[in-house]
């Protein structure tokens, strides 16, 4: 800790090739010399496929939601979208990953902002977000679930249910958990949003709301995490909004003027999807074949249609 | 319990972290103290009114909305700052605002007279605040400004907020990763900031003793009699 | 991108909304302020130094420690020991608790500006302790403090969007939600800051001239 500025700053140099979290993360802001104080973050004009070759790395964006992307024990990201993404890239020429956790609220606009250059926390593809972001192709589908109290003393089983009932739902904020149960038609003053996943169960167990909503995988690693008998979690289903059934499935999100590099991750991911080699990947973090397959045939356009 | 690496590490690099934010917040914080403290006595009326209109702006609106702001929406339409800059820069201007009504304070509370002996002694405007008014000014303002360094060190852990890996971040991931109990690591934390605010504190008790030295027999006297 | 007016004047009903919460909020916390920095302000004073002490360092602890922590301390850990309180009423708790050792301090000089001789003449007249504090020390010190508390009670509020991390719909609360659904950033943290400004300047201004008022009284 003795280090001056200066060489803070080739510290900063030297350990980007890390793939630690904690300095990643850091590292992120690290561009400052004096100087650089009323300087800019010096977007990189150009092709940012290009630029993340020359420089060996691309930031990612996670919410620190287990499955999907999260942080393990010793501070390096990864998860099942990190992980595929970490392939798909080392496949482009890029041969590293940072990661940058953020809320999952803030990974759009923490996206448009250019805090990183890929979304990689398994976000939902929907018509909303497609107008914000670019979107690879799906690589999985999953149903809902919710998290209750042990024998589900209020019965609910879709979120038809918790809007009749007069239970209180947590889901994260800027999920498409909290669009699901508006449209079911639960009342604001009923819906709580949390940060993150972790929160959201922690807020379940400490009866701060009576059910919480998530996909059928994120409650499971969290009840697993919390391991309290007093909780469990609910048969999967997939959510009717307007009559329709919405079918989860998530992808990677782009900028919307970063069409080449999303191009080129897409072609990589979807020859992956047709070799079958998604799923070895993803099995430890429990995606088996029923997600992945889910995901074989749907692309980008026909959820953003949806 | 520190013993434990998994524990201890992310710790030490958070602390690096924060005491980094912490250092250039109190550098920019220092400088726009000084320079709206100055500009806020300025006789043309154009250079106080600036002031004026920075410090309510920075005093009047939350510190943590500013730096969504600068974060989340000011990319959207104009630059786009690394978070150690958005955060440094946000704890600064902040500090600033406050620090601006102290330098203030102080140099209006040295005695007239050495204003009055400047010009006798035909000093220009500039020497007379370089040398005579701002080192015995300095002396008053030390104490405020040791707490403005402290309030300062607490703000700093709003930049967990906009993914710097401060002490606050790295409690809340290892809250996450169920490295240790939240009451263990949230302990942690709280005492990592008090043992820096009592570091800080400490600093700021000596240099104001050694900063005195030279004026015990000038008004530090005179006041400590009165 | 650019500003969109509609949008703004869309989502304002939201936001005064959440004005409201954070307002409460203040009001709610400054209260327990008050109330909390006046005990704790008493306790210190005391002879007993078994009381004293702990009290000067409980001060020192919470003051010198952040907020945000302190208010993921009463959120996370509380619940780990069967104590879960709403959000709303974790973050009065946590901004009382934090504003009361700031508050102490004020009362302290407040009460120290109390010459000697009104506690002499108090023990004198043989008045019990109640007397002394509740009709002879308080009503002197507390108007010398009332700017201070002011002062305190702008700061509190430009602290209650830190609740915002704990799921309080405050102004910040409300402008990341409608962020969260509308993808649009700029006029809900714009309009956040703008309403900021509409109550604390105000404020500020009341709290000046009451500072005025008050030194011009004998």
């Amino acid at each position: 800790m003795k280090h001056d500025i200066l060489e803070a700053n080739t510290l900063l140099q030297r350990r980007l090739g890390r793939r630690t979290l904690f300095r990643g993360v850091g590292m992120a802001g690290l561009g400052l010399t004096g100087a650089a104080l009323l300087g800019c973050n010096g977007d990189d004009e150009g092709s940012p496929l290009e630029a993340a070759r020359d420089r060996g790395y691309i930031t990612i964006g996670f919410a620190n939601e287990a499955p999907y992307g999260f942080a393990d024990e010793s501070g390096n990201v990864t998860g099942e979208a990190p992980e595929v993404a970490r392939v798909i890239l080392a496949e482009l020429g890029v041969p590293d990953i940072q990661g940058v956790v953020v809320t999952f609220d803030s990974l759009i606009p923490g996206l448009q902002a250019r805090r990183f250059d890929i979304i990689a926390a398994g976000m939902f593809i929907n018509s909303n977000r497609c107008a914000e972001v670019l979107f690879s192709d799906p690589d999985y589908c999953i149903p809902q679930a919710f998290g209750v109290d042990a024998g589900n003393p209020f019965g609910v089983m879709n979120y038809q249910d918790v809007a009749n009932s007069d239970a209180t739902i947590g889901v994260l904020s800027g999920g498409v958990e909290d669009g699901y149960a508006q449209a079911a038609g639960i009342p604001d003053d009923r819906i709580t949003r949390f940060s993150e996943a972790p929160a959201l169960a922690e807020g379940l167990q400490a009866r701060r709301v009576d059910v919480i909503a998530a996909t059928s995988l994120s409650i499971r690693a969290q009840l697993d995490r919390l391991a309290d008998p007093n909780l469990e979690m609910t048969a999967g289903f997939t959510p009717i909004v307007d009559g329709e059934p919405e079918y989860g499935c998530g992808g990677y999100g782009f900028r919307r003027d970063d069409q080449e590099l999303r191009d080129a991750f897409n072609d990589v991911l979807v020859s992956m999807k047709q070799n079958n080699e998604i799923v070895p990947i993803t099995e430890p973090f429990g995606f088996g074949e029923t997600e992945i397959s889910a995901a074989t045939d749907v692309t980008a356009d026909d959820l953003c249609e949806a | 319990m520190l013993s434990d690496n998994a524990l201890w590490r992310p710790f030490l690099d958070g602390i690096w972290i924060t005491l980094q934010v912490t250092f250039y917040g109190a550098a920019l914080g220092t400088f726009m103290s000084v320079l709206s403290g100055l500009a806020s006595m300025s006789s043309v009326r154009g250079v106080r009114w600036v002031s004026r209109v920075y410090v309510d702006f920075f005093r009047g609106t939350s510190a943590i909305v500013q730096l969504f702001w600068i974060f989340y929406a000011l990319p959207l339409i104009g630059p786009s700052f690394s978070p150690m800059v958005a955060g440094a820069v946000t704890l600064g201007l902040n500090m600033g605002s406050y620090g601006s009504e102290v330098v203030r304070g102080a140099v209006q509370a040295v005695p007239r007279g050495q204003t009055e002996a400047s010009i006798a002694l035909n000093l220009s405007a500039m020497q007379r605040m370089q040398y005579v008014i701002f080192p015995q000014a300095a002396v008053s303002m030390l104490p405020p400004y040791g707490n403005l360094l402290i309030e300062l060190l607490k703000a700093s852990a709003l930049v967990s907020l906009i993914t710097l890996a401060d002490i606050t971040f790295v409690a809340q991931v290892l809250r996450v990763n169920g490295t240790a109990s939240t009451l263990t690591l949230f302990s942690i934390a709280l005492v990592l900031y008090f043992v820096i605010a009592q570091g800080i504190a400490l600093v700021v008790r000596l240099a104001e003793a050694r900063l005195s030295q030279g004026l015990e027999v000038g008004r530090g006297a005179g006041r400590r009699a009165a | 991108m650019t500003w969109d007016w509609e949008f703004a004047w869309r989502i304002m009903p939201r936001l005064l909304e959440g004005l409201v919460t954070t307002v409460q909020a203040t009001l709610l916390g400054i209260t327990l302020a008050m109330v909390l920095g006046l005990v704790l302000a008493m306790l210190r004073r005391s002879e007993v130094r078994a009381i004293s002490w702990p009290t000067a360092w409980v001060v020192e602890f919470i003051r010198s420690t952040p907020l945000l922590v302190q208010l993921y301390f009463l959120y996370f850990v509380g619940p780990t020991f069967g104590l879960t309180m709403g959000a709303l009423t974790t973050g009065v708790l946590g901004l009382g608790l934090h504003y009361a050792t700031y508050t102490s301090e004020v009362y302290r000089a407040g009460i120290e500006s109390v010459p000697r001789g009104q506690w002499e003449a108090s023990t004198a007249l043989n008045l019990s302790p109640v007397t002394t504090w509740g009709r002879v020390v308080l009503p002197q010190a507390i108007p010398v403090v009332i700017p201070a508390l002011g002062n305190y009670l702008i700061a509190m509020f430009k602290d209650v969007p830190l609740l915002a991390t704990i799921t309080v719909l405050d102004v910040l609360g409300e402008a990341r939600a409608v962020g969260a659904q509308s993808f649009r950033y700029l006029e809900p943290y714009t309009l956040a800051g703008l309403l900021f400004l509409a109550v604390s300047i105000p404020a500020s201004i009341l709290v000046r001239q009451l500072e005025v008022r008050l030194a011009r009284r004998p």
